[in-house]
């Protein structure tokens, strides 16, 4: 064993995890990595939380009459569902908690740029989520997690103190992610390390950058709405209440302003993450390098343009939906190049089928499905017939559950020996990667069929030619519930008793890589040179240790397999 | 910034608000006419503050993309949402009159 | 890092630096400064989308009802407006003053400047209370709120026309004389002017608190030539206030 490996060894006994003990010092860590963690945990309890909402949904769907809950009860529910799941869970689930803990190693310093601004961030998500849970207790908001008005402005029943109680719990998640972006746009900007110019910088990188771009842009627009939206409620305003010669339709500009950039937020991380995996696990560079990067920040700067295609049947004009519509198509570009050059990578390489890498390929065939789909909508005639049918509902959770939920697992899977320092169970994971699978394609596909037959969206009943449907979408949520779980279980277990993990379990050679699992307080003594990151013949496998090592420090015996 | 420098922009920005003051006052240039002045002021303004107070022309570079990125975006987010909104207008109008004629009988 | 730096690093491990103030994973405080600057400017970056909503409510519907933009607007006091201008654009030169003096390492210069822009901050918040509380008085609200009395009609000269002129008490007497033409919707022209420039108020009083923390911090001595970031960084955030402000004045005092 070399001196660098030696040194690696040694550096365990102090680790993050150990290095200050105590709930305080959990509580009051400035450690990006630590925060990231937190991030883990509360997104985690959040996927659990809108994924019972979830599971009560489709319970009460499995029939067209009351099985469960009376209509309101109902739609407070799925309310309840879309705005946990995507401001509490996806927005946060990437950027902010693999991102916190990844990124700052990836560049090899030793935290964000803003180590205060991050933990702050942290708790604004916290303060946010306590007001939109608060809600629930308030009668909970009924409006749909889009809060659109009048309803919102102006109904007196159901939703009353909560529209204001989560629309403020929704701006000041917006803040959350605001001062996230921000963090990660400064660290990258500033400081990479040497020899890591714009080019050399890990994919993953160029996602979180792209993200955080709009996070920045985008969010402020979504806070500003939200604003209004509360004293309009409370003081009756007049900007979007039609009553008070206000302007609804205005409402849905301001809130997709904001709500279709905020797909990327969700989705483009999630890319991120793939390209590591993809890159990895075929052992081979990956392909079109530059076009994958450059296609994140095309993906972020079409993504303003397009968001009147969520207002096809609004009442907007003729000519901004016509605009809308072309320009929704040139979104498929960019997406296209990611999915094409995945596929390229994995052309001829050497594919090694680890937990990650079946979550990475899931990810790829669900967004295709996702993606195309969303051809179909972004054509105006045929959106007019499938507008707020079910064919919506599947298209979008084809992206951001078979997206986002697909590429978490591939990354806290990948990630998560450098997390813990151990190894997961590869049965647990790969069976729980196959359930997922199957729930969920049993679970949206039959929405796609009965959307085209003219399902709508959140009704709490339907007729009769529609059950059939239901039920196997149901049967697939428990499916799929169960999968997450086992997940879940998958990395809890590897967590607390997984045998302990090489520095390198899967040859990967981005900088984070190159530190010890789990990572040292620090990260690393002083900041490292950039490694190319996708040059995996600088690593060759030591049967020794179990994991890969540089070609250099290799034991001269073992030479390259 | 040297004290001159700083004085300087200062004397600009009282002197280009008493110039809109005046314009409002003293010229009619019509409804929008004098709305492209006051704008065109302010603007003047705003790039003096931009320019010394906020050191954008001594800055880095990037700081000042970041500026005009976020101002494309503004201009983006109501340059579409006023187009939008205008072509949809006279349904409005004629949906109210429309109303307001029912109500009548 | 030069080879230099490294060394260093390499032999006192991460507690090599002996300013308190340089973070641990900074080079130096130029590296501290340069990010911490970048990220003040997209904090501003934000604030500009921020209230760019405000300002496309307003454009939309200023560009479909001008007319109750006129109206509205002689319900403002002008020359309030413009010594409210004039206010700020001397607390933003104190503000640049304060960042000068802290890179001359002038303290007693640094806290003079901070004091007035402070002083100035309030400045400007007690005349908006001014004529905040004029408005609100006279039944001058926003949205559904808005019944203004006849006193504020009469002094606003709001053109005569068909509509009964409210009663004292608020009341409208389909038979009363008819003078005042009350645009309908004038109501959002007020909601949109109670946003903005509440908003941009709670910006003012935002900016005061972090200033009070800046000039305590002042006065310490924390800060000299080489570390003046968070005097930089209040101010260029004062000065963003300043410029909404100079959008805001034409747009609601000044309209033909
Ligand atoms: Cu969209």
């Amino acid at each position: 064993m070399t001196a660098d490996a030696a040194h690696i060894v040694s550096s365990r006994d102090d680790t993050y995890l150990n290095h200050t003990k105590g709930l305080l010092s959990w509580v009051v860590t400035l450690d990006h990595k630590r925060i990231g963690l937190m991030y883990l945990l509360s997104t985690a309890l959040a996927l659990c939380l809108g994924g019972v909402f979830a599971l009560l949904v489709r319970t009460e769907l499995w029939g067209p009459e009351e099985n469960l809950m009376s209509h309101d009860v109902y739609n407070q529910m799925f309310t309840l569902h879309g705005a946990v799941m995507v401001f509490l869970f996806i927005i946060p689930s990437i950027p902010a908690a693999i991102g916190n803990f990844i990124l700052p190693i990836m560049l090899g310093v030793k935290d964000v740029a803003f180590p205060r601004l991050n933990l702050a961030s942290f708790y604004i998500y916290v303060v946010g989520a306590i007001f939109l849970v608060t809600s629930m207790y308030l009668s909970a908001i009924d409006t749909g997690w889009t809060f659109y008005t009048p309803y919102s402005s102006s109904a007196q029943v159901g939703s009353q103190s909560a529209v204001m109680s989560s629309a403020m719990g929704v701006f000041i998640l917006g803040f959350s992610s605001i001062f996230t972006g921000i963090n990660f746009i400064a660290t990258i900007n500033t400081m990479r390390p040497k020899g890591m110019g714009w080019f050399n910088m890990p994919l993953f990188l160029w996602a979180v950058y792209a993200t955080s771009i709009i996070q920045v842009l985008a969010t402020p627009v979504l806070a500003i709405t939200l604003l209004l939206l509360t004293v309009e409620r409370a003081f009756g305003l007049g900007i979007f209440d039609p009553a008070l010669g206000g302007d609804p339709v205005l409402f849905q500009h301001f809130f997709w302003f904001y709500s279709h950039p905020a797909v990327y937020i969700m989705v483009l991380p999630a890319m991120g993450v793939i390209s590591e995996v993809i890159g990895t696990f075929s052992r081979k560079r990956i392909f079109g390098y530059k076009f994958i990067a450059m296609s994140s920040l095309a993906i972020a700067f079409i993504g303003f343009l397009v968001w009147g295609h969520h207002m096809f049947t609004s009442g907007q004009s003729k000519l901004a939906s016509m605009v809308f519509s072309g320009l929704t198509y040139l979104v498929a570009v960019p997406s296209a190049i990611k999915v094409f050059n995945w596929l390229t990578t994995l052309y001829k390489g050497s594919i090694r089928l680890n937990a990650p890498m079946l979550y990475a390929l899931s990810f790829i065939w669900l967004f295709a499905i996702g993606g195309l789909t969303g051809m179909f909508l972004g054509t105006l005639a045929v959106d007019v017939h499938l507008h707020d049918t079910y064919f919506v509902v599947a298209h979008f959770h084809y992206v951001m559950v078979g997206g986002t939920v697909m590429a978490l697992f591939a990354g806290l899977y990948y990630w998560w020996p450098k997390f813990f320092g151990r190894m997961y169970n590869e049965t647990i994971a790969k069976v729980a990667c196959l359930l997922v699978f199957i729930g969920f394609n049993v679970t949206f596909f039959p929405q796609f069929v009965m959307g085209s037959q003219g399902m709508p969206r959140r009704y709490y009943t339907y007729l009769e030619q529609y059950q059939p449907f239901h039920q196997i979408s149901t049967v697939g949520a428990y499916i799929l519930g169960f999968g997450i779980l086992m997940a879940f279980a998958g990395l809890i277990l590897a967590a607390l008793k997984g045998p302990k993990a090489p520095d390198n379990p899967w040859g990967a050679n981005t900088l984070e890589w190159h530190t010890s699992s789990p990572p040292p307080f620090d990260n690393y003594a002083s900041q490292p040179e950039a490694t190319d990151p996708y040059d995996y013949h600088a690593l060759v496998f030591d049967e020794k240790i179990g994991g890969w090592v540089k070609v250099e420090d290799a034991p001269a015996t073992g030479g390259e397999a | 910034m040297s004290i001159p420098a700083l004085l300087g922009t200062f004397m600009g920005l009282i002197f280009l608000t008493a110039l809109t003051v005046g314009v409002h006052y003293g010229v009619d240039l019509g409804g929008k006419g004098n709305l492209i002045a006051a704008m065109v002021i302010a603007t003047m303004k705003a790039s003096l503050v931009l320019a010394f107070f906020m050191h954008l022309v001594f800055d880095k570079r990037y700081n000042f993309m970041i500026f005009a990125t976020s101002v494309l975006g503004v201009v983006l987010f109501i340059s579409i949402a006023f187009t939008d909104v205008s072509q949809y207008e006279p349904m409005v109008q004629q949906r109210q009159a429309d109303l307001a004629k029912a109500a009548e009988k | 890092m030069d080879a230099a730096a490294h060394e260093s690093h390499d032999a006192h491990g991460h507690d090599h630096h002996h300013d308190p103030r340089l973070a641990h994973h900074f080079e130096d405080h130029q590296h501290q400064f340069d990010t911490g600057k970048l990220g003040i400017w997209l904090f501003l970056g934000q604030e500009l989308l921020f209230f760019g909503g405000l300002f496309c409510a307003y454009s939309i519907y200023r560009g479909l009802h001008p007319e109750v933009f006129e109206e509205g607007a002689k319900f403002l006091n002008t020359n309030l407006g413009a010594v409210n201008t004039v206010v700020l654009l001397f607390s933003s030169l104190t503000a640049a003053w304060s960042v000068r003096a802290a890179q001359l390492n002038n303290k007693k210069g640094l806290i003079l400047a901070i004091v007035l822009t402070i002083g100035c901050a309030f400045g400007f918040l007690g005349i908006k209370y001014v004529e905040y509380s004029h408005k609100l008085h006279e039944g001058v609200f926003w949205g559904q709120s808005f019944h203004p009395t006849r006193e504020i009609l009469e002094e606003a000269h709001v053109t005569p026309g068909v509509v009964p002129m409210p009663a004292e008490d608020g009341s409208v007497d389909p038979k009363a004389e008819k003078i005042a033409m009350l645009k309908p919707n004038l109501h959002t022209f007020f909601s949109i002017y109670f946003m903005m420039t509440g908003l941009h108020g709670i910006h003012v009083i935002a900016g005061i608190l972090v200033y009070l923390w800046i000039l305590r911090r002042a006065i310490r001595g924390d800060f000299n030539s080489e570390y003046y970031g968070p005097v930089d960084f209040t101010a260029l955030y004062w000065h963003l206030v300043d410029l909404v402000w100079i959008y805001l004045f034409p747009l609601l005092y000044l309209i033909h």
